[in-house]
């Protein structure tokens, strides 16, 4: 019983019960494998078990609770659950000795049950534990809960128990991809050797990708979207012994966090070949830059990044440069021991061009020596994880606390009317907060001198994490500073132009994004909402994925700036007609923004003094980019 | 085979026997025909028992079994419960429940798999209906009436049940039951068909008023007919809709 006891105690704060109302107390960070996995109270040998006791449970917790309700067991039993949990506590303070005061007097006879329900009606042998009080009070209504499992599932028409479990069926009808490390192999000699180990090389993808033509051997096939370097092999193909896993030759990875690397590296050498000879498509650039990584771990992103590097300098050496195997990867990310599996999977990866740092990287000084040769970003900042299939949003079934933000109330002062918006309930404030760090990584990526691209991607289904979030950096005075000129969105004809699915042109172009985002300074002319053509073909730059298109679901979004943007026909959002004529812009930013105050008499001076200083270095960098554009044409 | 009884002048002759596949139970009466009728469709294959259940003759009504076990309520008494014992095959399990509901025919329908149970049962009892029976248990009503084994008739071929059941109802206790069912009426019209007809898995006693409509209906959805054109049509359907089509 001991296991359920712990196990019950790990639900409970991953699992918060609206009737319990003490869902305040939780602690939010915590992960199921850092509660079991990492926890030194559970000795080693049950800690797999209770991990997948807890997971199952959690991914049925729908059925479950259904079943425990029509079945009423928990109010007929609640007694026994409840006293022995209370007993169960009183003996672990005793044995304590009182070193630990604090009692657990929440009440996790719910979270018991749960568990001991999963174990009756979907473990094979039923509930592993002697028995006792609990366990015979909950045996007393198997019957009961086995039938009402039964109604269950005839009233929602699923045959196959794998059916009752959130996101399970889904996941194990993706297809499982794998990157093939171009450092250490190719494409062609690894689809060779594949071939002749039981796999079978379809020439295109099958019609249905979740059930591919079964055969003797394992199907598998090139990414129709990414056909360098990525296979799809059929659901559920094991590779966690397979060779060329082991010694890295493939990396698995899901086909959306493949995308940021092959745009930035799509993006910037078309820029570069735009630079060198504007109808040239076959000159590839002369070297391949330094580049950042914001949020790097586990580290595939990064290690795909340094391949496409490694793989481009092994094409030049054929010839010479003097920048050969200099472009390095700096990694960034916060905790050290995701860091440390960074380091562990790119080294197996054979990566010698990647600086892992552990640190934030908004605390990165961008005028670092270090980084002044740095080009590409990729930021994958923390995110709401919407889009990922295997995981479930707990949050979601929170009890919506009304609690207003602090940012709120600086909004309520300047404009009366923000008052009457709707109360952002945990789940908008959340995704407001994320917003707010999302954009303030991509203005910090703003600042490193040599930057011109910029991908920004997250694996949230949300648009507030998306679509607002890049509207809003573009709309700041940010983006529209810097001696290279401001920030415009890479076009759809160089961001993957054959993926099919792209971003929601309303969300980007209505106002939607002022809300996600309630301290933007200064309206503007500018927020206004664009036309429909315009917001197409920005949303159109942008790519998205959902769990339909058999994969994560994700968003990615490639900003560019320099000289050679415009020739490539970056968006700029600002010009009116189009991107050919983005030097004629006439609308200001601080100019628009002061009107705005002027109008509003209450806000106070410090804005204004915000704005006009903004102002002055827009017009220097105006005149700078009127300067590099004149030298240009 | 389905064939047609009285009992004391009674058409209800659910209410006087309780037939399964491995026994079946008939009440003491006056006259010796109603027994007969069963000894002679049943005598070679399953032992026919004369018993009263608490004294009286209802035993249809009192009592719930399949193939595995057989309940009896609380007032049968020990006398009964012996001579029962002694008469059921060795594999047949006998319970009795201390059920407030004691007429354990009328609240418990059941086949050799599944139970359909009144809503308001007890846990206990529910849970000795699991064990004894070897059924999965499911507390339903049906077309509205909380008597479950009054307005229904199933074997594990099929079910016939009260008339009024809706389409939906009766698809629903369908996927419970895993057999077809239909709505239906015995002994010209009457809708308790737990009272007009036992059946098990091979052959069907229905009241005497049964018409021979009614008889048919029972016949096809408990597929009683042996070797008739129509088995050929309907197990051979397929197969000639592609051959033809």
């Amino acid at each position: 019983m001991n296991t359920y006891y712990k196990a019950a105690e790990i639900l409970s704060s991953l699992l918060p019960l609206s009737k319990d109302g003490d869902s305040k107390s939780r602690p939010k960070s915590h992960s199921l494998k850092q509660l079991v996995l990492g926890n030194p109270d559970i000795e080693s040998g049950s800690k797999s078990r209770i991990y997948a006791l807890v997971h199952h449970t959690l991914a049925r917790r729908a059925v479950l609770r259904h079943v425990i309700e029509t079945a009423g067991v928990h109010e007929t039993e609640r007694k026994v659950l409840q006293g022995n949990k209370v007993k169960a506590a009183k003996k672990k303070s005793a044995a304590q000795d009182g070193s630990n005061p604090t009692i657990q007097t929440q009440d996790t006879s719910y979270h018991l049950l749960l568990l001991l329900v999963n174990d009756i009606l979907f473990s094979k042998g039923g509930i592993q534990a002697s028995s006792g009080p609990v366990k015979d009070a909950v045996m007393r209504h198997g019957t009961r809960l086995k039938a009402e499992l039964v109604k269950y599932k005839v009233s929602r028409g699923i045959t196959n128990d794998q059916d009752l479990e959130e996101g399970g069926s889904a996941a194990s009808r993706m297809p499982r991809y794998a990157r093939v490390n171009t450092i250490k192999t190719s494409s062609e000699a690894l689809i060779t050797e594949l071939t002749n180990d039981s796999f079978d090389l379809l020439p295109s993808p099958p019609q249905d990708l979740a059930k591919p033509p079964a055969g003797r051997s394992i199907p598998f096939w090139r990414d129709t979207h990414l056909s360098h370097d990525l296979l799809v092999f059929s659901p559920g193909t094991d590779f966690h012994k397979h060779k060329a896993y082991l010694d890295g030759r493939i990396i698995l990875q899901d086909k959306a966090s493949c995308f940021p690397a092959r745009v930035a590296w799509d993006v910037w050498c078309a820029m570069k070949r735009a630079e060198l000879e504007p109808n040239a498509d076959e000159i590839s650039p002369s070297y391949a830059p330094d580049a950042i990584d914001a949020c790097a771990a586990p580290g595939n992103k990064t290690s795909h990044l340094s391949a496409l590097f490694t793989e481009h300098e092994q094409i030049l050496r054929i010839g010479s440069s003097k920048r050969l195997g200099k472009a390095k990867v700096h990694a960034f990310d916060l905790d050290a021991k995701r860091l440390a599996t960074l380091e562990r999977l790119c080294h197996k990866a054979g990566c010698t061009n990647i600086v892992a740092t552990n640190g934030s990287f908004l605390k990165v000084d961008p005028l670092d020596e270090r980084y002044k040769d740095v080009e590409i970003l990729i930021l994958d900042p923390s995110c709401s994880g919407s889009g990922i299939v295997d995981r479930w949003d707990l949050d979601e079934e929170e009890e919506v606390e009304t609690e207003s933000k602090g940012s709120d109330t600086e909004m309520d002062e300047t404009n009366g009317l923000e008052k009457t918006k709707t109360v952002p309930n945990a789940k908008t404030s959340r995704l407001r907060a994320l917003a707010e760090f999302q954009s303030s990584v991509i203005k910090h990526a703003f600042q490193f001198p040599k930057a011109n691209t910029i991908v920004y991607s997250t694996c949230s289904i949300h648009a507030q994490e998306n679509e607002h979030v890049v509207r809003e950096v573009l709309c700041s005075a940010e983006a529209q500073m810097g001696e290279m000129g401001s920030w415009m969105l890479a076009p759809r004809s160089v961001v993957l132009p054959t993926w099919p699915r792209r971003g929601i042109d309303e969300e980007f172009g209505s106002l939607g994004f002022e809300e996600t985002f309630s301290n933007i300074r200064g309206k503007s002319e500018l927020s206004a909402e664009l036309d429909a053509s315009k917001a197409h073909e920005c949303a159109d730059a942008l790519i998205r994925a959902l769990p339909e298109d058999h994969m994560n679901g994700f968003f990615v979004s490639c900003l560019v700036r320099g000289p050679a943007a415009a020739k490539f026909g970056a968006i700029d959002l600002f010009s009116r007609s189009g991107a050919s004529h983005s030097h004629k812009r006439t609308i200001d930013l601080g100019h628009a923004g002061e009107t705005e105050s002027t109008a509003n008499d209450a806000t106070a001076t410090k804005k204004r003094k915000k704005l006009s200083k903004a102002r002055r270095q827009k017009a220097k960098t105006r005149a700078a980019e009127q300067d590099l554009l004149s030298t240009t044409s | 085979m389905a064939v047609r009884a009285q009992f004391e002048n009674s058409n209800e002759i659910g209410v006087f026997s309780r037939l399964t596949n491995s026994y079946c139970l008939v009440a003491i009466g006056g006259s010796e025909n109603f027994y007969s009728v069963f000894e002679s469709e049943l005598n070679d294959i399953i032992p026919v028992i004369h018993t009263s259940i608490g004294g009286t003759r209802i035993v249809g009504r009192l009592t719930a079994g399949n193939k595995n076990g057989l309940l009896v309520p609380n007032t049968t008494t020990d006398q009964e419960l012996q001579h029962l014992r002694n008469s059921l095959p060795d594999k047949v399990q006998i319970q009795r429940v201390e059920e407030r509901l004691s007429a354990l025919g009328n609240v418990i329908a059941c086949n050799d798999y599944v139970a359909l149970v009144h809503p308001d049962i007890d846990r206990e009892t529910e849970e000795i209906i699991a064990d004894v029976l070897g059924v999965e248990v499911f507390r339903q009503t049906i077309a509205d009436n909380v008597l479950v084994g009054s307005f229904c008739a199933i074997s594990n071929q099929g079910g016939i049940v009260h008339p009024r059941t809706t389409i939906q109802d009766q698809d629903e206790l369908s996927s419970l039951l895993q057999v077809p069912l239909v709505a239906g009426t015995v002994n010209r019209g009457s809708d308790v068909i737990g009272a007009g007809l036992v059946v098990n898995d091979w052959c069907a006693f229905a009241g005497l008023d049964t018409t021979s409509t009614e008889l048919s209906v029972v016949e096809s959805i408990f597929k009683l007919q042996e070797a008739q054109p129509t088995a050929i049509v309907n197990e051979m359907r397929d197969a000639l809709v592609d051959t033809y089509s």
